[in-house]
This record gives structure tokens, C-alpha cells and sequence, in this order.
């Protein structure tokens, strides 16, 4: 249920609010609305050929957030005092840690694998279900990492862009990460009752929106267009996951060229672009 | 009577020593200009001096920082990249104008990062050179999160130009998502679909919104 993501604050723990059932229709009702589409996307090289739709449901996923989520993560940063508060955020980031180290070596970093494996290991012993982070401590850091990521070293090109309902930004090649985490989430396979999985699910998704408090207020005040602003942020800071550092090559020309009177299109120079 | 000779005689050698020296060191300014590195460096320094000072009210702090970001930025070169192709659709008076209302969105909402200040620290990484003569210069922000010390907030790469002998800051990028590529979409699609007339207005009508 992130709809206000904002670079460098990807969500650790994408939400379980919605059993992996319903996260699968939803994925599937956008890629049904998209192949319908087709006709009428704009073109393929586009980042962005599903605007309209994904513009519907940035604005769904806003009013989730404003009526439910945005209140909630209130109460809750009042109501539950700060340490449990991050106890909690240990457990929930612990819980799904083997999707972490899954990916590190599939992306061949060995090194970060077996660091990220003891660090799973002994926060989910000696930290009592991962509440306790005693790993940081013994230099044993943490890491983010997920399965679009590897798809993007391997070579995968990022697709579409797509805002999923309930869920926010991802691209095509980006959406595996999510469901790929489920696999490596032990709730998934403990069939737990509704009665257990839900509040555990509902907190989880409230933790995370109240850590993005201060990242929603800036995208509220920098942004023009908050969608664009949220789009261009999250691909962009998907492409630096993937580059690590590295620049991007890119052919096309610099956005850091000056010499506007000199760009291509000297015939029009006050045309509208090309659809 | 002898020993307080010696003094005022040490205490003109010294004199004279600073004299030396000061006079040295404006040479020395003189000579290199500072690299967009040094430039960074410095910046970073003054900045986390006003932050950590405390005895300086939040508002002072965000003006000091303000006049160091002022001192340091490249506010014509940044706002006309925003703009790309469009720039050459403007008026006179809309440029100036745009140019105004830039320079106040920016600093408005980049302002109230200081506000939010803690504990964090930065660190200079490294800096590379870019094709086209500029310089990125690569820093790390850390700080306390989930009660643990010196965790990565952020990355911060801030790409300086070198103009008139001086490197100042044209673009910055949070964790790669960079302020010109951003506002550049964003205005791009908004004049394309709406026109000139009707971004400035929304531009206006966003700093008026911040300004409460």
C-alpha cells in the first residue's frame, strides 16, 4: 500500500496487508487492463505508455493512504512508544530476510550473501525472532536487495511502468520482486488463520507508512505533478539499485546540455512533441 | 624589567609572523581555485557547523544555510536545465519570472530538511569527471535509524560546473534521482499538456501553498 514512495525508501517489507491471493489479482488486473490497452499505448520505447490508467490508480492508491493509512500511522507513532515501535520494524525487516539473502547470491555478491546469512541466522536466535537487532552491532549490516534487482544485473529491462492498485509504483520487470518475497516469507507457508496473519499483516503496513512520513511531506511540497515526481523518482532510483554507482551510459543526448538553440529539431523549434 | 622587554620584542616577531603569514596565505587563495571537491568539502563543513550549533534558532539555521546554498549554487544554469527545449519559449519577463519562483521552490522545500536535522554526518566518497567538463562529487549521509548509529540515510551525488573560475552546484541526486531530471519531466509534461502560461501559474500557486 505504498502509494508515496519516494527514492532511497523503498518499502523493506512491501505489504502483506493483502494476502499474496489478492496481490496476484491485482497484479493480474493490470496486466489484463494493460493487454487491453495496447491499441492505444503510445508507443513501445515510452517508460510510461499506460499514463491514464496508472494516473487512476496513483490517485486510488492516494485516497487509500490519506482516508486509512496516513491516520493510522499516526495513532500509531502516538500510541506505541518509540523502542517497541522498532522492535517491531527489526521483526518485520527479520521475517523476510532470506528474500536479502537469497538475491545476494544470485547476483554472485558472496560476500554480502554470507555476511546477510549470519546476519539472518543470528538475529532470528540470539534476537529473539529478529526483534532485537543484535547483528549491526558485531558488523553485520543490513542490506536491501529483491529479486527485480537481480532481473535488472541479469540484463532484464525494466518494462512499463506501472502503479498497481493497493500496492503503488513498480515496473513489469520490477513486480517479480514482491511475489518472489512472499516465496521467501515463512507466513506464507504456515497457512496461519486469518485471526494471526491479519493484525500481524496490518501492523506490518502501518509500521512501514509511519517511516515515510517525512518523505511524503516533501514530495507534497517539491512536486509539481506528484505523480510525475513519484515516477520519475522510483525509476530512476531503481536504475541506481542496479548500477550501484557506476553511471548509466546513455546515448541519448545530456540533460545537462545548455545549448538549447542547437538541439535537433531546428526546422520547428516551438513544435509540440512527437506523440 | 628585562623579561618584559623580551615580551613585547616576542610579541612583534610574532606580529610580524602573522603579517607573513596572512599576507602567504592570500597568495596561496589566489593561486588554485578550489576543485569541485574542495568546493564540496567546504560546503559540507559550513553546513554541518550551522546545523550542530545550538545556539542558533531553527529559522537562523535556515537562513545561514540558505546564504551558503545561495553562495554555492548555480541558480540560472539549474532552472534553465529544468526547462530543457522550453527555455527558448519563454519570454523575457517569463524567464525572470520563472526564474524567481524556481530559485523559491527549491529552497523552500530543500529548507525544511534542516528542520529535520538529528544527528547525521557526510562524507565525501570520491568524484569523477563527467564528459562534458563537469564534476560529480559523491557523498554519503549517515545517521541513527531504528536506534542504531552511522546507518546510510543516503547517497547524495552533487554535480558542480565550473563557470568564471568557480565550481558551483547545478544538479543534485538523492539516492539517484536527480532534482533537474525530475522537475524536467514534470515540467515538460505540465507546459506540453497545459502551456506556459498555465505551469507559471502553477508554479506561483505552489510557492504561495509552501509559503503558509
Amino acid at each position: 500500500m505504498q502509494s508515496d514512495i519516494l527514492p532511497g525508501n523503498q518499502p523493506k517489507r512491501v505489504s502483506k496487508f493483502i494476502p499474496t491471493s489478492w496481490r496476484a489479482a491485482a497484479i493480474a488486473l493490470v496486466a489484463l487492463t494493460t493487454s487491453l490497452c495496447g491499441g492505444c499505448a503510445a508507443g513501445p520505447d515510452k517508460a510510461d505508455p499506460y499514463e491514464k490508467m496508472n494516473r487512476f490508480f496513483y490517485g486510488l492508491n492516494d485516497q487509500i493512504d490519506r482516508l486509512a493509512l496516513k491516520p493510522a500511522a499516526d495513532i500509531y507513532v502516538k500510541v506505541i512508544p518509540t523502542p517497541i515501535r522498532n522492535g517491531l520494524g527489526n521483526g518485520f525487516d527479520n521475517l523476510v530476510y532470506f528474500n536479502v539473502v537469497a538475491n545476494d547470491f544470485l547476483q554472485g555478491k558472496g560476500d554480502q550473501g554470507f555476511s546477510d546469512l549470519y546476519r539472518f541466522i543470528i538475529n532470528s536466535t540470539f534476537g529473539v525472532a529478529g526483534i532485537l537487532d543484535i547483528a549491526t552491532p558485531t558488523g553485520l549490516p543490513t542490506h536491501e536487495n529483491d529479486f527485480g534487482i537481480t532481473l535488472g544485473k541479469w540484463g532484464v529491462r525494466p518494462g512499463p511502468y506501472l502503479v498497481v492498485p493497493f500496492y503503488g509504483p513498480y515496473t513489469l520487470r520490477d513486480v517479480t520482486g514482491p511475489i518472489f518475497k512472499d516465496l521467501c516469507d515463512p507466513t506464507t507457508w504456515l497457512y496461519l488463520p486469518w485471526q494471526i496473519s491479519f493484525p500481524i499483516d496490518a501492523v506490518d503496513v502501518i509500521d512501514t507508512r509511519s517511516r515515510y512520513d517525512s518523505l511524503v511531506k516533501f514530495r507534497n511540497e517539491a512536486a509539481l505533478d506528484p505523480y510525475v515526481f513519484t515516477r520519475e523518482a522510483y525509476l530512476q532510483y531503481r536504475q541506481g539499485r542496479i548500477n550501484e554507482g557506476r553511471p548509466a551510459a546513455t546515448t541519448e543526448q545530456s540533460i545537462y546540455d545548455e545549448d538549447l538553440d542547437t538541439a535537433p529539431p531546428a526546422t520547428q523549434p516551438t513544435s509540440k512533441p512527437q506523440q | 624589567m628585562e623579561t618584559s622587554m623580551r615580551n613585547a620584542a616576542i610579541r612583534i616577531i610574532l606580529l610580524a609572523l602573522a603579517c607573513t603569514f596572512g599576507v602567504v596565505s592570500s597568495v596561496r587563495a589566489d593561486a588554485p581555485p578550489p576543485t569541485a571537491r574542495e568546493v564540496m568539502e567546504t560546503v559540507t563543513q559550513e553546513v554541518l557547523a550551522v546545523l550542530r550549533d545550538q545556539s542558533l534558532s531553527a529559522d537562523q539555521k535556515r537562513e545561514k544555510v540558505e546564504q551558503i546554498a545561495y553562495a554555492n549554487m548555480n541558480f540560472a544554469v539549474m532552472s534553465r536545465l529544468c526547462l530543457g527545449r522550453h527555455w527558448r519559449e519563454l519570454t523575457d519577463d517569463q524567464k525572470t519570472d520563472y526564474q524567481q519562483q524556481f530559485k523559491l521552490l527549491v529552497t523552500n522545500t530543500y529548507g525544511h530538511i534542516t528542520d529535520n536535522y538529528t544527528d547525521e554526518d557526510v562524507k565525501i566518497l570520491g568524484d569523477r569527471q563527467e564528459p562534458d567538463g563537469d564534476s560529480t562529487v559523491l557523498t554519503r549521509i549517515t545517521g541513527t535509524q531504528n536506534d542504531k548509529p552511522d546507518q546510510e540515510v543516503a547517497k547524495v551525488d552533487y554535480r558542480l560546473r565550473n563557470q568564471d573560475n568557480q565550481w558551483k552546484v547545478i544538479d543534485f541526486a538523492i539516492d539517484n534521482a536527480s532534482l533537474v531530471s525530475n522537475y524536467r519531466s514534470q515540467f515538460d509534461e505540465i507546459i506540453s499538456n497545459n502551456g506556459i502560461d498555465q505551469f507559471l501559474k502553477m508554479l506561483h500557486d505552489k510557492n504561495a501553498a509552501n509559503a503558509k
